[in-house]
């Protein structure tokens, strides 16, 4: 069987917003930036499903629910821009920033540009078949994220001490 | 002691990188299922005008035919057959391809019969093409209740009903035949 093609709906950009937000959520843990920053962003993924679900709830105008999700798309890609500098003017490590450029900045600035050119100009596109999930399988699926993410940021917050890791007592005179 | 301080944050690091990752994948799953529901619900279901369509044939009179409104369905009202003898309906009704560029591939079958069928010998419909050349057969009183064909852009199709009752067949008998016109992406008429 294969897959209707059909005009984009504008909250596919708003899809695309949600995932550069869980992908930068993922690239600041990998990069070691702020443990704040991670949480920001993987929050910010949260807004993201909370306005997409608004829109469909509230059934805003198609143009509104557009200038929403493209300017929650816009964030994330000046986000992950920002990422992108800041590993280079941080780290130095010029490997380490053209392999973000290539593979993460470049190709999500691409793919954003044509989800938008695709919508704006009404182009019909196959997409994969996508999972129908009951409404609430769709409020546990939230709820355990909600609960993965608060265990994630108890460990974060308190930190986790491992049979057999040794933490080292602070000593005078200032000794790690 | 260092390394066991640098232990624990990679641990810690490894532990909120697979929470990320999990609540990651659930939040794409959800936001897939969600743009899911909104697609389904912007696609509307609208109507429009068929392609293939039946029309009445030179013997519509005889045979009764009653096209339908905007030609996708068709009724024979006053066919009647001859005991021990073929009658037939040489053009009872046509099927058109009204769209100028497209052509469209077609199933005619038989959807169900019923009546006095014990008392039927023959009852079929045989096509003939856009140049009036005989294509195939749709038997109602028989197994080869089915065939596929295809009518080109513009094309008109002739319709011939033959009805023989056996010897025995009383006055009082009939037979009830619903036929099915299946469109490959134009729905179904009858």
């Amino acid at each position: 069987m294969q897959p209707l093609s059909a005009p984009l709906l504008p909250e596919f950009l708003g899809i695309l917003g949600i995932d550069i937000f869980l992908i930068l959520s993922i690239l600041t843990c990998i990069f070691d930036f702020p443990v704040f920053l991670q949480y920001v962003y993987h929050i910010s993924a949260f807004v993201g499903f909370g306005q997409l679900w608004i829109n469909g709830v509230f059934a805003f105008s198609e143009e509104t629910r557009f200038l929403i999700c493209l300017a929650y798309l816009v964030i994330g890609l000046a986000n992950i821009v920002f990422v992108n500098g800041y590993v280079g003017s941080r780290d130095r490590k010029i490997l380490w920033t053209t392999a973000l450029l290539c593979c993460v900045t470049i190709p999500t600035i691409i793919i954003s540009f044509s989800a938008v050119s695709w919508y704006v100009n009404k182009v019909a596109i196959s997409l994969p078949w996508l999972p129908l999930i009951p409404t609430e399988a769709l409020a546990a699926i939230l709820l355990v994220c909600g609960i993965v993410l608060a265990i994630s940021l108890i460990l974060s917050s308190f930190g986790l001490k491992f049979p057999g890791s040794s933490i080292p007592k602070k000593r005078k005179g200032g000794e790690k | 002691m260092k390394i066991g301080n640098d232990e624990r944050k990679t641990r810690n690091k490894t532990l909120r990188l697979l929470c990320f990752l999990i609540s990651a994948l659930l939040v794409m799953t959800a936001s897939a299922a969600v743009y899911n529901y909104l697609y389904l619900q912007a696609m509307p279901i609208s109507s429009k005008t068929a392609k293939v369509i039946f029309a009445e044939g030179a013997d519509a009179t005889a045979a009764g035919t009653s096209v339908g409104t905007n030609g996708t369905y068709v009724k024979f009202t006053s066919m009647s057959g001859w005991p021990n003898a073929t009658r037939v309906y040489e053009n009872a009704t046509v099927i058109k391809n009204v769209d100028g560029a497209v052509n469209f591939a077609c199933q005619l079958s038989r959807d169900s019969w019923s009546g006095s069928i014990g008392s039927i010998d023959e009852l079929y419909i045989r096509l003939f093409d856009n140049t009036d050349t005989y294509y195939g057969t749709v038997q109602v009183h028989g197994a080869s209740n089915s065939t596929t064909f295809t009518i080109g852009a513009g094309e008109v199709w002739r319709v011939e009903w033959r009805i023989k009752w056996s010897a025995t067949a009383l006055s009082t008998d009939t037979v009830t035949a619903t036929l099915e016109l299946r469109v490959t992406g134009e729905g179904t008429g009858e």
